[in-house]
């Protein structure tokens, strides 16, 4: 005779040992009895029978071992428990066909010494996961320009991990409760509604796997598609910039106009403006200036200057943005580490005002005032510490960011167009 | 009992029952079992996880040793350790019932 087989996934946590029970003897009271727990994979293997009230126990796992020993299994069987499989590394799964054979524990004291080891290596794991998890979520303060480009992106990871964060946490808090519970010699109960537990899981999973499919990409996508780039000769409204020309510019040298056609080639990402407005951040602006030599037998670029001038929600985002500015570009791939020392300006009115000459001619200069934070980075023989007043000057003006429908450029359309058909 | 459920390091009912059977004889699991749920008169019925932890721990501790395998079937015995914890803490119950006793039978 061919026997039906059910497998469904293993939604409920180990911490969950008493709502495990109830589902099992829920599913045997409808004809499915569990022959096994997937161990690496999460599923539960169902076999077709007759309808029967079996009870189903979740023992912890007295050491690291995978299996029960011989000697194990026969004692509990001399009681009438027979062992199936266990159940993650924690527990292993016991089931006992007359309804009317007597628990597996019978002293909460003498139980709630399997707990304890068990909840020690749980929290383990929990532990290790959450410093993880922790790590994962300190990202976006190590770097909090990310948090700026992509804040979908941003907020829908900050509450993927935190979810898991909490499912976790919420996991080791419950299973020493358990373990609380017997310590104090009250018995524990086998019958739990699971139903609020699966469906807490199962919107952790689904963000999760949200998370590994392409939603994630596309959001990436929306974010980077609210950033409007164009020709700064083409905006006509004030912008937060000093021009390279103000800084000195040689007639040998030649500012090619920021052209979308040309993406792909050296002067694609030169001589533009890309604003985006968000949440966190009302208007940011970074722009970037290069000036190449004509002579083709001179190096391509003959000075540049990149700056971001943005207006944040609050002082400390302001400030941890301009920062990592500052780093980011002082310590750019390929480059040498950088050692320079900050030079303090101390500018009226300004809460924060600095300059770094990192290597050569490649200096950086921040400028804060409240919300408000300008980082420049400028390679050329011009000294920006002279131009400093120059860029403080920006601080007088408010800007708005660009507005789609004006000649922006959506580089997806772009790329899309360039690719062969 | 209640007064012993306080941690492990003290016996607790079920851990002085499983002691009390091996006074007499050396038994397997299910002999312990039957003898309680003899002695109790059906009052404690002994689950298979709470003995075998419990004989782990006698056995850890020195108040039992193992003296015959059959198969996968373990006899014990009790130790001179174990018939001295038990003696004590019969003692202990003893007092604890006089201290009862006396309370319930002096006059106000």
């Amino acid at each position: 005779m061919k026997h039906r087989h059910l497998y469904l996934p293993t939604f409920l946590p180990v911490a969950f040992p008493d709502a495990m029970e109830t589902f099992l003897e829920d599913m045997a009271k409808k004809g499915w009895f569990l022959k096994k727990v997937g161990y690496f994979l999460p599923f539960c293997q169902f076999e077709k029978g007759t309808p029967a009230p079996v009870r189903y126990r979740l023992e912890p796992i007295p050491d690291t071992v995978r299996t029960p020993s011989q000697e194990m299994v026969q004692f509990y069987e001399e009681f009438g428990w027979k062992y199936l499989t266990p159940f993650s590394h924690f527990f292993f799964i016991f089931m006992a066909e007359n309804p009317h054979t007597p628990e597996i524990h019978c002293d909460p004291l003498v139980q709630a010494k399997g707990y304890k080891r068990m909840c020690r290596n749980f929290s383990m794991f929990g532990l290790a996961a959450l410093v993880l998890l922790t790590i994962f979520l300190g990202i976006p303060l190590y770097h909090p320009g990310f948090l700026l480009d992509c804040p979908r992106f941003s907020a829908f990871a900050l509450v993927t991990l935190l979810s898991f964060a909490v499912l976790i946490l919420w996991s080791v808090l419950r299973l020493w409760k358990i373990y609380r519970n017997l310590s104090q010699g009250n018995p524990l109960s086998h019958h739990k509604g699971y139903l609020n537990i699966l469906s807490l899981q199962t919107i952790a999973l689904a963000l999760f796997v949200l998370f590994l499919l392409p939603f994630r990409d596309k959001l990436m996508e929306w974010d980077e598609k609210d950033q409007i780039t164009q020709a700064l000769t083409s905006v006509e409204k004030p912008l937060p910039y000093v021009p390279l020309a103000e800084m000195g510019i040689s007639p040998d040298w030649v500012q090619t106009p920021y052209d979308p056609i040309t993406i792909g080639s050296e002067n694609s990402d030169s001589n533009y403006v890309r604003s985006t407005t968000n949440m966190l951040a009302p208007a940011t602006f970074q722009i970037s200036q290069t000036a190449y030599h004509t002579d083709p037998n001179m190096p391509a670029i003959a000075t540049s200057m990149t700056s971001f001038y943005g207006e944040l929600t609050n002082s400390f985002l302001a400030k941890i943005v301009g920062m990592d500015l500052v780093n980011l570009y002082a310590n750019a791939p390929g480059m040498p580490s950088d050692n320079s020392k900050k030079e303090n300006l101390h500018m009226p009115g300004f809460s924060e005002s600095y300059f770094k000459n990192t290597l050569g001619q490649k200096q950086i200069l921040l400028l804060r005032q409240g919300n408000r934070v300008l980082v420049v980075h400028y390679s050329g023989e011009a000294s920006l510490k002279d131009h400093a007043e120059d860029f403080a000057e920006l601080f007088t003006k408010t800007y708005t960011p660009l507005q789609k429908g004006g000649e922006s450029y959506d580089i997806y359309s772009a790329i899309d167009t360039l690719r062969p058909l | 009992m209640a007064l012993a459920k306080k941690s492990l390091e003290i016996l607790t009912e079920t851990m002085f029952y499983v002691l009390m059977a091996f006074l007499k004889t050396d038994m397997c699991g299910t002999d312990v079992a039957a003898f309680i749920d003899r002695k109790t008169k059906g009052r404690i019925q002994m689950g298979p996880g709470t003995l075998y932890t419990i004989l782990a721990k006698f056995q850890s501790e020195g108040l039992l040793e193992e003296t015959e395998i059959q198969g996968r079937k373990r006899t014990y015995r009790i130790t001179e350790r174990g018939r001295r914890i038990y003696a004590e803490e019969v003692e202990r119950l003893r007092r604890c019932l006089l201290d009862a006793e006396e309370e319930t039978h002096t006059e106000l």
